[in-house]
């Protein structure tokens, strides 16, 4: 490498070393936030609504006829039906408010007699009614009642219709036909939501890092001691780009280690559906190179244009104030790749950010093609080669430099 | 003796904004900082450059540094011209302003070596002239101590000789003791005397009469732009002091009383 661009980026990057509260803000604190926002996220959804996967849920339930008690009889559901009596209601009904239990039914006497001789065309009185009471503030209670109107339902539209549709079997006692394993619900799961956190988080690591060390060296008056030398200004683009790159780097990484052991908290219930299948384990060695290609080509994307945006400001603040709606745009091409679902189109895989979207998208989805993933790093990296070749000519600009 | 820098005829223009035309009087869309400025300087001589603020020495300097393009007229730094070649008239020169200033993160030692690679110096060459200008300046001590803890006087030294570590043929000093102390400014001064026996060719941008009367062979008086006399110290103030004469110019070419 050049000597020039080696000094200044080894500058940049002692710089930084040496800032330890810049440091610790641009590298560790993301990764670090990410972990602890997610999980606290999680831990708070699952305090709300969460409940043990060994809860036993007790049912009580008045008059329960046979069928219904069949119904509710398989062992994997761990309903725990206790029989009561009518005069029981008003204080079990007192327990479920004060969340002590979790639901009571009430059927009529002589349930199945009734519903078995009640003809809607001709009856004069109500058709037979069950009641459900619950306390949908109790976790436990409101799944319970949601398996167990599912249950009822069920039981109901076979009464009442000519065929059933995803009735509980002997196989399938809970109704759920959904044959989605845990690695598709991850898949589901991480194709939404992890590109876009990920190219954000690459973007706010570069934030914190570029209009610090480009418009605060403007800032600061230590620019044009530079520019004062025979250092070329594409030479000293090229450094700082490399330099910021690096820690940009080091940031998403932080970022992503962050992720990773946090998202199975990151939606309420993830870590029931994900089961036991670890997000290590989730990726091949190929997926996390591929990972870390995009990675290395978004940073230097970022700090190429942060570096434009902070050149053109007069002070950091000015800088931060125009990078800030640039993260929307990042966000919204962050989402492009996960709500468009992946697509072959070549030129999709040339718009930067939105490339990166879809390539992350196609990696989670076991669907990466290496073509469409080599154009969008090349496709990155000539943008921001651009981009670095308009800051080395905003150097030249002494109206930027020294207004 | 030879001539170290030849200016030319140097113009620079600023675009004014309407307002700015408003408030400055003037009815065109330009304001000339610096108009068709002409001077020498030759080897192992001191030249002073005088004026009030806001008078065009700073633009003259910047546009001679290469920092600033000029907007007409050209100077040839030690026969280089700053605008055809202005990476070799870099390496002729070291420029010392307040503006342009040291990153405060790290040391002097840091600053030495790292300006050295930047331009070019071999490693052995740069540690002998770092151990030279430290031992100079006394600056060894402070060699591992951040910009950011050092007095002015030491970052100003720390400055000065890091301005210089490639050994210019010229250097342009722009108000070099401002803000130091006594004891500071004498070591600065008395740096100026030594890189003048040495050969090398000083432009000195200062407000005090004392250190013009004291150093510069020849001093030119920028006042509006504008190159309003130009001549050795003694020719210029005659029997008067330096200041005397300054005031006498100042109040001839402005009209205004001081």
């Amino acid at each position: 490498m050049n000597n020039v661009v080696f000094a200044v980026m080894k500058k940049e990057i002692i710089r930084i070393f040496n800032d330890k509260k810049l440091l610790f803000a641009a590298v560790i604190l993301p990764g670090f936030l990410v972990f602890a926002a997610i999980s606290l996220t999680g831990l708070m959804s699952d305090m709300m609504t969460g409940v043990d996967e060994n809860h036993v849920y007790e049912v009580h339930a008045v008059n329960l006829p046979d069928t219904i008690a069949t119904l509710l009889a398989p062992q994997e559901l761990r309903l725990n039906v206790m029989p009561t009596t009518l005069a029981e209601t008003p204080r079990i009904r007192e327990e479920i408010a004060d969340q002590n239990t979790d639901i009571l039914l009430v059927f009529p006497p002589n349930f199945e007699a009734d519903v078995a001789i009640f003809d809607p065309s001709t009856a004069t009185e109500p058709a037979p009614n069950v009641e459900m009471w619950s306390n949908s503030a109790r976790a436990s209670s409101a799944e319970a009642a949601s398996i167990v109107a599912a249950l009822i339902n069920a039981y109901h539209h076979s009464l009442t219709h000519r065929f059933t549709f995803n009735a509980p079997t002997a196989e399938v006692t809970d109704g759920i036909f959904d044959l989605a394993t845990a690695a598709d619900l991850m898949a589901l799961l991480l194709g939404l939501m992890l590109p876009m956190m990920f190219i954000l988080f690459i973007f706010t690591g570069c934030q914190s890092l570029v209009p610090e060390s480009v418009a605060g060296e403007k800032e600061r008056g230590t620019l044009g001691t530079l520019l004062v030398t025979t250092a070329s200004r594409k030479q000293m683009a090229l450094g700082k780009t490399l330099g910021l790159a690096f820690f940009s780097l080091l940031s998403a990484v932080g970022s992503f280690v962050g992720l990773m052991f946090s998202v199975g908290q990151m939606m309420p219930g993830a870590d029931e559906l994900i089961g036991d299948v670890s997000i290590l384990e989730f990726f091949s060695v190929q997926d996390i190179l591929l990972l870390l290609l995009i990675s290395v080509s978004l940073s230097l994307l970022f700090v190429a244009l942060l570096s434009v945006i902070s050149t053109y400001s007069k002070s950091v603040k000015e800088a931060n104030a125009v990078a800030t709606p640039m993260a929307i745009v990042v966000l919204i091409g962050g989402m492009g790749g996960g709500l468009a679902g992946g697509t072959d189109m070549l030129l999709f895989h040339l718009i930067p950010i939105f490339n990166s979207s879809l390539g992350i998208t196609a990696i989670i989805n076991s669907e990466a093609s290496v073509l469409n993933i080599t154009v969008a790093i090349v496709s990155n990296l000539v943008f921001a080669m651009i981009l670095t070749g308009v800051m080395a000519s905003m150097f030249n600009s002494e109206k930027i430099v020294f207004d | 003796m030879k001539e170290i820098l030849n200016v030319k005829n140097l113009t620079k223009k600023f675009k004014l904004t309407k307002k700015q035309q408003e408030s400055k009087n003037i009815k065109t869309p330009y304001f000339a900082a610096v108009d068709n400025v002409s001077f020498k300087s030759y080897e192992g001589e001191v030249f002073g450059l005088l004026g009030p603020n806001g008078a065009g020495k700073t633009t003259t300097m910047r546009m001679i540094a290469t920092l600033i393009n000029a907007s007409a007229g050209d100077a040839d730094v030690n026969g280089f011209s700053i605008i055809k070649h202005p990476l070799e008239v870099r390496r002729n020169i070291g420029f010392l302003t307040n503006e342009l200033k040291l990153d405060e993160f790290f040391t002097p030692n840091f600053h030495f070596d790292f300006f050295a690679e930047l331009r070019g110096i071999p490693k052995n060459v740069a540690s002998r002239r770092k151990a030279e200008l430290f031992d100079r300046f006394g600056l060894g001590k402070y060699a591992d101590v951040k910009i950011g803890k050092l007095s002015q006087g030491n970052k100003q030294k720390a400055s000065l000789a890091i301005s210089i570590v490639h050994d210019p043929a010229i250097v342009i000093f722009d108000e070099p003791t401002n803000g130091l102390d006594v004891v500071t400014a004498k070591v600065v001064t008395d740096f100026l005397v030594e890189l003048k026996r040495s050969g090398k060719s000083v432009i000195l941008s200062t407000h005090i009469f004392g250190l013009l009367e004291n150093l510069c062979d020849r001093v030119g008086i920028i006042i509006n732009g504008k190159m309003v006399a130009c001549d050795t110290v003694s020719a210029l103030a005659g029997e008067n002091s330096l200041e005397e004469m300054f005031f006498d110019i100042y109040h001839k070419t402005t009209s205004e009383d001081v």
